[in-house]
Order: structure tokens, then C-alpha cells, then sequence
């Protein structure tokens, strides 16, 4: 506990910097973009879903007086107007809005979530083509720098002693959760620090399946993580399950939570589960 | 089919079925091109089936209907009920329509559904009005009248339709003794002013009697008497049509024929 | 087919399914003796897999059941648990419950549930009481409290997707088990409501016959419609309860039962329950089968439909209309309508347009205080906010007008152009455009809503064409599009894709991005389809008649039930673009209309296309402000906005005197 607070301490000294303000006025209409611009030391002036964040994303903490755009399907484009900023970050997510936006100001599409060899090198990359984009080239390098050396440093820990392959999911109810895997960013972070996915099953483009938890019984000797939030029933209905109190992790009592991380999530929220797992391991 | 054009109604073999069960066996005769021809019969005889067959309500199953030389099936909608007006056994509610409304719409064949409804139209729908004597209720809704009053306003709309066959299926069916003796005699009264031709389905037999040119008597899908209604109102062919012991008396005061069930 | 032919069929079909499924798991099993650890396939026979067909013959015995008393109480082959808003009620609830307070949830889902739909049943009873409890009355206003509870759950699950995400699980109809305790739960809870269903199936019978008639034969019609309706509704709830929306069920078995000619309520329940009971035996077989250790997650609910949907619509042409058809349904609001009604129409219509004209109006500056138009916004507002208004408003004017055509063409109230299923159709284009790579995601999504729609379209003209465009038929055939689409959206939404998010975020209509351009497209739309829409008045004067006195004043109907369906889907196809496809403007624009008295075919029209555009602009002013920073979708405030509005005109009005008959068959 106390070693977990202190690391935590030291991250947010070395990785959140003062807020600046130089620079164009950037409106992300990403999660990922803006806690990378948050990370870059470039606060955005507005994001989608502002109320949100700190329940999802939590850290980085989003400053004061970041405009709140509401909800991605139908954001307040008179709000935005109102607003002018100078440039409009967007992602796949929001693509149908560019023709909108471009109505408003320049906007610019960057690619957060790409399958390929390099454990998290996509995310990498969207923070040096922002800090490109927003002349904070050096920013950008020493933060991936200080990550790279704190994964580095987690990914030893970890190995020093013998890990159990991993199941990670979410609890959608008491009888499906969803199982993480294939190509997203927890696969991405579990490759980077070495540990093994227990689910070998397939998921879906996105990195992740949607199944029975009857499905979880993949290997004896496996530690699951459920990310929060849990759904209220779920435990009360899992305790009475003969499918769920068997499973040879329950008996063994290998089933621990952990806090929210942004899925569709880029470096910071990368680092923050690293982290996070490393933590729950006993590393 | 003869060459020469035949006016009015002209059936040829018309025969009506459905699964299991004939409605209407083959039928062939020349309905008359003027005055009043009742339908009687009992209950399922085919009265009602015969008539929607006339009024194209139906196809036959087998057989072909002619009007005025032409098939039916030949005929445009409009031109159709231009010429046939059909007067159905059950009236619909006709919810939130008002009367005039209503009658107004027996002018549909005439205007379509684009064309201008002109004073001519107005006219006849005033008329129509009147002559059912409906005119006082004109700004009604229909779903408010009493069963007469409906009835009445349904066959204002028939007239207004102006067209020369009518066919009239139990019209009287919703009506006290003094409206259907005041209905039948209007459509008698129609029938010799216009010069138009109606057959109507009447269930009473001395109501038949009274205000028929000519009687159509049906059994089990089969025509089994047709004659003026004098010819008719015998003991022996009214028990055969209706399978009651039936007799017959001179009226105390006109001397006509009555009918009556003799058990 | 007789319906013992077509139950042997299925039981066939369904054996050799389960006979696949299962022989290798029991020879496994039986193979070897119990293992000491976890025995991974032993585990799933007994806990998953067995308890989970024990659940779907359950389930599929409970909605058929529940569907067969709807329809026999309300005379309506389109009634079911659905139709009545009994999960519609239920999904709200647990919504409510997983955002507002959670701690309830872990009483139990299935308490949340049900206390949702006993609330939103008692809403409906509620709504009629006073009014005779007429069959169209309760069929109504359980579409009305359905659509609300509907429109409501879907913005909060909208807006908070991240916390709400099971819900469309459950909203899908998952049968997955983990134990018996659920399908011992569900058995006691249905075995409980047969005895009293058992008890009213003399009485039901009755309801064969008119209303009048039965009441002739000493049956007090309203008592016993609201009593089988409860029933229905716990049968219904129960079953949603345990196990999520399997809506398609509750209204396609009984329809089957029909279809093959069934006779008498007694053995319609009988074999619809049969029905019922083995459909969803055969789908959930066959969903584990084929997804088997693809552990693919497929919620059988939404596959019911998917193969239901295909199986009603290959079954439309046998059946045969309903003896009694609850549709008329026009019935009237007012009895007399003097000049005073009149005036008092004009009135509440100008009331409408004013409150439209003031919603466009309002706005909310960034630290949320409210705001009239400035001259130093006007820049903003034109480029913004005259364009979505503008473009809402015609659409709703379009969507009024489209439902007033149905509603007179079908005869039937419940008819409108999203039940008809168009709406629908746009999603699915839209939904091709999203997920399918190639061709069709180079389209825009205004063009992939339009193919959609006209895709419905030409499958209902094809179902139309062999039933001469009865319009009984063409309804049914829409709500199985509709639920043929739904399945398909909900699937898709189970699955957590964005993409998925992203097409529900599209139905809810959003008005936020529309350019001038557009807002001019669909205005050019309305003002070209609606002057067309009014030529055609005296059609729509006369077709409530029915059929025969149609045919008999020389309507061509055929051709005249093309025109009007086209013209229909026409004004649905330029408006869901705009409002998606949950507004329900197109059922509520008329009902408003028939409440404020107004009769006449053309002023009718006319006062439809204003209370549609009204309602949709006072709506996009509440999307846009009421909630602000977030933009709330128009499409379904619209929904929201509208439906206490029509509630309250039910709940006023006067019981509607009795149901038009049909007339002859066609």
C-alpha cells in the first residue's frame, strides 16, 4: 500500500508537468487523444464526455474548465462553434462527425488502435505525431522514455518470480463477462511486461469476446482480474453458482478486481494498467 | 357470348364455391333492366352471395357475368359504380363522418379522386338527402344515428351515386315497420322515376310481395322460382322455397296476397 | 399445415439438433466417473447447457402463452408481451436501478424487473380505466407506456454507455444459464399463474364474439380483460424477468397456431404453447451448436427473431384475418363537433406551433445559463441552429403525415411508419454501411438509409402483391421486418462493438450536424410529398370504410393501397434520416389530431403535418438544452416529449362506442 502510494506519486511528478497554455486550442474529441495531449503537457479546451472521465480514465485528472462537448454520437456542435478552436483532433470513432466539424476548424484524424507486431507501438506513435503536431517533439520522447524505463523496470519484477496466465475480463452480469484479448491495448500491455493471456479463444477485431462465464474454465491454473465497476448482483448470484464456485481459480481463490482502465485507451492509460496489474501481482 | 350487346345484367353459368362447399350453383339468367326484382329465400340460400357476385364484390368461381356486353371484370372502378351502386348487408360505422359527408361520398365515381366536386354534385347530394328524408341530420355523425337513421343515411348515399342497377342487400334489416315500408316504397318510387333497375334482398315475403316487380326465389344455391310476385304467392311455392307450411289470404283491404306461416 | 404436422416437424427438427448437441458431451460424461476437479465438460451439461434448454422450453411455453391470451383479449394478432410495453417496462427499470441505485440490483434482477413491468402494466390499466377497457383502448395505451419506457431507457443507455453496457445483453434475451436455480425459480413462478389461466379459458373463449355478445352471454367483458391481461403480463414478466427481452416468440407462436388453422381459444393456447415451447427449444439448440466452441456470444432472443421473422412472413399469406379485428381504431374523439371543438382545435394546433417556435428559440450559454437569440450569435445560429430545425421539422411534418396515411389506410391505430418497419429498413442500411467493409461503406449513411428503407419497402409491396396490399397483412409483415431488424441491431449492440454504439447513436436521430444543404433536401422532400399526400384525401376518406363500400364506389384499391403505401414510405424514407427511427412521430401526429376532433380527411392531413413538425421542434429544443452540455438525440426526446402528451389525451378521452367490423374478406 504505501509502496503503491509512492509509486503513484513519483509518476505524477515525472509525467504530468504543469499545464501550459501556449500553443493552438486544441478540442479532442477522443478519450485517447486527450489524455495523450494531457500527458504532452496540452490541455485540450473541450473533450467529449467530460463527466465521465474520471470515473473511466481517472488519471490523467482533467483539469478545470475543460469544455464539456457531451456524448460522441451527437456532440453540441453550437457549444463547439461557440467555442472556436483553432484545431479538432479526431479518431475513428468520430469520423462520421469530421464533415461537421470541418465547418468549425481544421480538423485532423489520428489512428489510436492499430493490430500489429510491436506490443503498443501504435499508441507510441499517435504521442510522437502529437507532440510533432503541437511542437512538443521533446516532451513527447522523454515521456515515452520514462515509460519505456518504468515498463522495463515492472517487466523484471514480474519475472522474478512465476506468473500464472492471467484472465482478463469485465463482468457485464452475473452470467457474461467480457474476455479481453487478441490485439487490444491489455494484450498489447501483457505482451510488454511478459505475462501470458489464459484466454486463447477468439476475439473480436477489437480485442475482446463477449461469453458465458461457464467459458472461463480454460486452464486450472490461472489468476483472474475483473476490472471495475462490478455490477451490484453479480457477486450474490456467482456465490450460489455451482458453474462459478468450482472453477478451480474460485476455489483457489485466484479472483481479484481492479480499478477502471480505458480500454480503447493510448499510452497513459497503457502505463496506468501496467501499473496497476504489476501492483495486484505482488510485484 | 352473342354478338349483339346485351343491356344490363346478363349471367352465364356463374357458379360460386369455396372449399367444401358450393355457395352458388351454376347459375345462368338475364336480370331486367328496369324496376324492382326481390331476393328471397332462406337464411344461407345464396341471396346475399348472388349479390355480391353482381356487385364484384367477388369473382365467381366459375362462369362469366356480363354488363351491358361487357365482363365485368372488364370494367373500370369508376365507370363501374357509375353504373352499379352496391348497398352492403352490414354498413360499416363510417366513424367520424358526418352525413352529408357521407352521402357526399356516392359521388366519388362521378369525381375521382382529384376531380372538382361541382354544384351538380352538391345537388344531387341534397336531393339524396331529402328524398330519405336524412336531411335534417345531415350535420350528424354518422356513428351517432340510431340504426334507422344510419340505414337511411346509407342509402341516401346510394342515390346520390346515381347509378342505374342498385343492389340492395337487406336494407330494411335495421328498420321499424313504418321505415321499411317508407324505404321500399322510396326505392320503388326510384326505381320508376329514374327509370333504374334494383334487385334487393328482402327477408319479409308479403314486404316482397308488396313492392316487387318480379320475385328471384333461392334454395341451397339454386334459383327455384321466379315470377311476378302474384305468380308466387301460392301455398305451394312459398312452402317450397321456405320449407314451412305456409298459407295465403287475400289483405281485408287492398285484397292483395298475404303470406303466413301456417304452424 | 395441420398444426400436429407442423409440431412433429419442429419436434423432428429439434431432436436431431439436440441429439448433435449433446452426444458427445453425455458419452463424455457417462465415459468417465466423476472427476475430482473442475471437469470442464461435465461442468457445462449439468449447469449450462441441460439447465439452459430446460429454460428455453420455459420461456418459450411462458411468452407463447402470454402472446395467445394477448391476442385473444384483444383481438389483435399484433398483441403481445411486447406490444403491451411489459418488457419495455421491465428494461427501464433495470436501467433506472444500474444508474440511480445499484444497491437494488443486488436484491436480485429479476424483483427490478419484474416491479418494472407490473409498474408500466398498471400504467396501461391505468390509462384505460373509465373508458370500458375497450380492446383498441388497451392495445394503445400499452404502445403509448412501450414506446415510453422504450424511448427512456434507450437515451440513458445512450448516454451512459459505459455503465449501462449488460443491458443490451439482457435486452437481447440471453438463455444462458449457470445452475438450476433460475429454471426452478421460473417454474414455480409460471405453474403459479396457469391455475387462474386455466380457470378464464371458458370465459376467454367467449371473447370470440363481439364484445356485446359475449357480455349478452353474462361475461363482464372489461373485468376479464383487465384480469387476463394481468395474467399475461405475469407470464410475460416472469419470463423477462429470468431471462431478458425474447419478445418474437410471444407474438409469432400464436400466430402459427392461426396459421394452421387452429380452432377455439382452448386448443390455440394449447399449441401455441407447444409452438412456443419448441421454437425457442430449436433456436437456443441451434444458437449452441453453431456457436458452440466459438464461444461466440449470440443472445438467443434476438436469433429467435432472425429466424421468426422469415417464418411470419412465409406464413402471411394463410392466414386468415380475425374474426373480430380490434383495427378501425379511428374511433372518434368527439361525438358532435360544433364550431366550439373547432376553435378550440385551432387553438391547441397554434399552441403547438408556438411552443415549437420557442424551443428553436432558447439556448444555453457554455456556463449554462439560458439565453434568447443575439445578433452577436446569429452567425453561430445560422450556420447551426436554422438548419436542424428547420430540417426537424419538416421531417416531423413528414413522419405526421405518413402515420395519418397508415392509420387511414390500414384502418388500423396502431399503424405508423415505424411499425410499418421503413424506419427499420434505414437502419439496417445504415448498420450495412457501418459493418460491412467494401462497396457499401464507401455510400454516405443518408444513402444507405435510403436503400434500406426502400428495401423494406420492396419486400412489403412483394408481401403486399399476393394479398392484394390487405392491409392487416402489410402490418404484420412490417412489425416482422421490424423485428427481423431489431434482432439484428440488438446483436450487434451485444457484441459492445463501437460501431454498434455508433448506429444506436444514429437511430436515437440526432439533429446536431445537419448543414443547410440538408436541412433543404428534406425540406424540398416535404414540400413535394405532401401537397402529393393531400390529393389523395378522398382515398383516405374512404378506405376507413373498409374494403366493400371501397370497392363499391369505384375505388381502384389495389392500385389506390400502392399509392398510399409508396407515398408512406417515401415521407418515412426522407424523415429517419434525420430522426431515426424511434420518434414516433408518425403514431403520435394522428392521435393528436383524432383527440383535438378534427375529422375531415384533408384538414386531418393538414393538422397532422403541423402537430408532427410542432412536437419534433419543441423536442429539438429540449434535445438541445434541457440536459446541456449534452446534446440529447432529437429523434428520441421527440419520442419522449410526445408520448405524456398522447397518454394524456387517452386517459381524457371518451370510450371509443364499439370496433368497426372489417366487412367481408377481401
Amino acid at each position: 500500500m504505501h509502496r503503491r502510494r509512492a509509486l503513484g506519486a513519483s509518476l505524477a511528478m515525472v509525467f504530468w508537468p504543469a499545464l501550459a497554455a501556449a500553443g493552438p486550442r486544441v478540442a479532442a474529441l477522443d478519450w485517447a487523444l486527450a489524455e495523450t495531449l494531457l500527458a504532452l503537457g496540452h490541455p485540450p479546451i473541450a473533450i467529449v464526455a467530460a463527466m465521465d472521465w474520471n470515473r473511466f480514465v481517472v488519471e490523467p485528472r482533467l483539469p478545470d474548465g475543460v469544455a464539456d462537448l457531451g456524448l460522441q454520437p451527437g456532440i453540441n456542435f453550437e457549444r463547439l462553434a461557440v467555442l472556436a478552436p483553432d484545431l479538432i483532433l479526431t479518431s475513428a470513432f468520430t469520423q462520421q462527425l469530421e464533415p461537421a466539424l470541418a465547418r468549425i476548424a481544421p480538423v485532423e484524424r489520428f489512428s489510436i488502435f492499430e493490430p500489429g507486431p510491436v506490443p503498443l507501438a501504435q499508441p507510441r506513435t499517435l504521442m510522437l505525431q502529437l507532440g510533432e503536431r503541437l511542437g512538443r517533439r521533446v516532451q513527447a520522447r522523454a515521456w515515452l522514455e520514462e515509460a519505456e524505463r518504468r515498463l522495463d523496470d515492472w517487466r523484471a519484477r514480474l519475472a522474478a518470480r512465476p506468473q500464472r496466465p492471467l484472465l482478463l475480463v469485465n463482468f457485464i452480469d452475473a452470467r457474461h463477462v467480457r474476455v479481453y484479448g487478441g490485439a487490444g491495448l491489455y494484450q498489447n500491455v501483457l505482451d510488454r511486461l511478459g505475462l501470458v493471456n489464459a484466454w486463447t479463444g477468439p476475439t473480436g477485431y477489437w480485442g475482446y469476446a463477449t461469453v458465458g462465464i461457464e467459458r472461463l474454465a480454460t486452464q486450472a491454473d490461472l489468476q483472474l482480474l475483473a476490472f471495475e465497476p462490478l455490477p451490484p448482483d453479480a457477486q450474490a448470484t456467482l456465490r450460489r453458482s455451482p458453474l462459478w464456485t468450482q472453477l478451480p481459480f474460485v476455489r483457489a481463490g485466484r479472483v481479484a478486481v481492479l480499478p477502471s482502465v480505458l480500454m480503447f485507451g493510448a499510452m497513459p492509460s497503457a502505463l496506468r494498467f501496467a501499473r496497476l496489474v504489476t501492483e495486484r501481482l505482488g510485484a | 357470348m352473342t354478338a349483339q350487346p346485351q343491356p344490363g345484367m346478363v349471367l352465364d353459368g356463374v357458379a360460386f364455391e369455396v372449399p367444401g362447399r358450393v355457395l352458388l350453383h351454376p347459375l345462368t339468367l338475364r336480370l331486367p333492366v328496369r324496376g324492382v326484382t326481390g331476393l328471397i329465400g332462406q337464411n344461407g340460400s345464396g341471396k346475399s352471395t348472388l349479390l355480391r357476385l353482381l356487385a364484384r364484390q367477388q369473382r365467381p368461381s366459375r362462369g362469366r357475368i356480363t354488363l351491358d356486353g361487357r365482363g365485368l371484370d372488364d370494367w373500370r372502378e369508376r365507370a363501374f359504380a357509375q353504373r352499379v351502386a352496391y348497398l352492403p348487408q352490414q354498413t360499416p360505422l363510417a366513424v367520424g363522418l358526418s352525413v352529408r359527408e357521407l352521402v357526399g361520398l356516392g359521388r366519388y365515381p362521378w369525381h375521382g379522386a382529384l376531380g372538382r366536386v361541382s354544384a351538380a354534385d352538391q345537388a344531387r347530394i341534397d336531393t339524396a338527402l331529402a328524398l330519405t328524408g336524412v336531411a335534417a341530420l345531415a350535420d350528424r355523425l354518422v356513428d351517432t344515428l340510431s340504426g334507422g337513421e344510419r340505414q337511411r343515411a346509407w342509402l341516401a348515399m346510394l342515390i346520390a351515386q346515381d347509378a342505374r342497377l342498385l343492389l340492395l342487400d337487406e336494407p330494411t334489416s335495421a328498420l321499424d315497420v313504418a321505415h321499411q315500408l317508407e324505404v321500399l316504397a322510396m326505392v320503388r318510387r326510384l326505381a320508376e322515376e329514374r327509370t333504374l333497375a334494383a334487385i334487393v334482398v328482402v327477408h319479409e315475403i308479403n314486404l316482397a310481395a308488396r313492392f316487387c316487380d318480379e320475385l328471384l326465389a333461392l334454395k341451397h344455391g339454386r334459383v327455384v322460382a321466379r315470377g311476378a310476385p302474384t305468380a308466387l304467392m301460392t301455398a305451394d311455392w312459398l312452402e317450397q322455397i321456405f320449407d314451412v307450411a305456409m298459407g295465403v289470404l287475400p289483405h281485408p283491404d287492398s285484397g292483395r296476397p298475404i303470406a303466413f306461416a301456417r304452424d | 399445415m395441420r398444426a400436429s404436422t407442423l409440431a412433429l416437424v419442429l419436434s423432428a427438427t429439434t431432436l436431431v439438433v439436440l441429439a448433435l448437441l449433446l452426444h458427445a458431451p453425455v458419452q463424455d460424461v457417462l465415459a468417465r466417473p466423476a472427476a475430482a476437479g473442475y471437469d470442464v465438460e461435465r461442468m457445462v451439461l449439468l449447469y449450462a447447457t441441460l439447465p439452459r434448454l430446460a429454460m428455453a422450453v420455459l420461456c418459450g411455453a411462458g411468452l407463447a402463452a402470454s402472446g395467445a391470451i394477448l391476442q385473444q383479449v384483444l383481438r389483435n394478432p399484433l398483441a403481445s408481451p411486447t406490444t403491451l410495453g411489459i418488457e419495455a417496462g421491465a428494461r427501464l427499470a433495470l436501467t433506472l436501478a444500474t444508474l440511480l441505485a445499484p444497491a437494488l440490483l443486488g436484491l436480485g434482477r429479476d424483483l427490478v424487473a419484474l416491479a418494472g413491468s407490473a409498474a408500466s402494466t398498471l400504467l396501461v390499466f391505468a390509462l384505460v380505466r373509465g373508458r370500458g377497457s375497450t380492446a383498441l383502448a388497451i392495445v394503445l395505451a400499452g404502445l403509448v407506456v412501450a414506446m415510453y419506457c422504450g424511448a427512456l431507457a434507450t437515451l440513458l443507455t445512450l448516454l451512459r454507455d459505459r455503465v449501462l453496457n449488460s443491458l443490451f445483453i439482457w435486452g437481447s434475451g440471453s438463455l444462458v444459464q449457470q445452475g438450476w436455480d433460475a429454471g426452478l425459480a421460473l417454474t414455480a413462478r409460471l405453474a403459479l399463474t396457469a391455475v387462474p389461466a386455466l380457470l378464464l379459458l371458458r370465459p376467454l373463449a367467449l371473447l370470440d364474439l363481439a364484445d356485446d355478445s359475449a357480455r349478452a352471454l353474462g361475461l363482464s367483458v372489461p373485468q376479464l380483460r383487465l384480469g387476463a391481461i394481468a395474467i399475461a403480463a405475469a407470464l410475460a414478466a416472469f419470463v423477462t424477468s429470468a431471462t431478458g427481452v425474447i419478445g418474437f416468440v410471444g407474438l409469432v407462436a400464436p400466430l402459427l397456431a392461426r396459421a394452421c388453422g387452429v380452432r377455439g381459444f382452448g386448443a390455440r393456447l394449447g399449441w401455441s404453447v407447444v409452438f412456443g415451447a419448441l421454437l425457442l427449444l430449436l433456436t437456443d439448440a441451434t444458437v449452441q451448436l453453431l456457436a458452440g466452441d466459438a464461444a461466440a456470444f449470440v443472445p438467443t432472443g434476438a436469433v429467435t427473431a432472425v429466424l421468426g421473422a422469415p417464418l411470419l412472413l412465409v406464413l402471411l399469406p394463410r392466414l386468415r384475418p380475425t374474426a373480430a379485428p380490434a383495427d378501425a381504431g379511428l374511433g372518434t374523439a368527439a361525438g358532435h363537433a360544433p364550431a366550439p371543438a373547432r376553435r378550440r382545435a385551432g387553438l391547441a394546433l397554434a399552441g403547438l406551433a408556438l411552443l415549437g417556435l420557442l424551443a428553436a428559440a432558447v439556448g444555453r450559454t457554455p456556463d449554462g445559463s439560458w439565453i434568447l437569440p443575439s445578433p452577436a450569435l446569429w452567425p453561430v445560429l445560422a450556420e447551426w441552429r436554422l438548419p436542424r430545425v428547420a430540417a426537424a421539422a419538416a421531417a416531423g411534418a413528414l413522419l405526421g403525415v405518413a402515420g395519418f396515411v397508415l392509420q387511414r389506410l390500414t384502418g388500423n391505430a396502431m399503424a405508423s411508419p415505424e411499425v410499418l418497419g421503413v424506419g427499420a429498413g434505414a437502419v439496417l442500411g445504415v448498420g450495412a454501411a457501418l459493418f460491412l467493409p467494401g462497396a457499401l461503406a464507401g455510400l454516405g449513411q443518408g444513402v444507405a438509409a435510403g436503400l434500406g428503407a426502400v428495401g423494406v419497402l420492396a419486400a412489403l409491396l412483394a408481401i403486399g402483391q399476393r394479398t392484394r396490399f390487405a392491409p392487416q397483412r402489410v402490418l404484420l409483415a412490417g412489425v416482422a421486418l421490424n423485428a427481423l431488424i431489431d434482432a439484428i441491431v440488438g446483436v450487434l449492440a451485444a457484441t459492445g462493438d463501437p460501431r454498434a454504439m455508433r448506429l444506436l447513436g444514429w437511430m436515437a436521430g440526432s439533429t446536431g450536424a445537419i448543414t443547410a444543404g440538408e436541412a433543404l433536401q428534406i425540406a424540398a422532400a416535404a414540400v413535394l410529398l405532401l401537397p402529393l399526400a393531400a390529393l389523395t384525401h378522398r382515398w383516405l376518406t374512404l378506405l376507413p370504410l373498409g374494403a366493400v363500400p371501397a370497392r363499391a364506389l369505384g375505388v381502384p384499391l389495389a392500385r389506390a393501397r400502392l399509392t398510399l403505401l409508396l407515398l408512406a414510405a417515401l415521407m418515412t424514407a426522407a424523415a429517419t434520416p434525420v430522426l431515426g427511427p424511434l420518434s414516433f412521430v408518425g403514431l403520435m401526429a394522428p392521435h393528436i389530431v383524432l383527440s383535438l376532433g378534427i375529422r375531415q380527411s384533408l384538414p386531418a392531413l393538414a393538422a397532422a403535418a403541423l402537430a408532427g413538425a410542432a412536437v419534433v421542434a419543441t423536442a429539438d429544443g429540449l434535445a438541445r438544452t434541457i440536459a446541456d452540455p449534452i446534446e440529447l438525440p432529437t429523434g428520441l426526446v421527440s419520442a419522449l416529449v410526445g408520448t405524456p402528451f398522447l397518454m394524456l389525451l387517452l386517459a381524457r378521452r371518451r370510450p371509443v362506442s364499439s370496433l368497426q367490423p372489417e366487412g367481408c374478406p377481401a
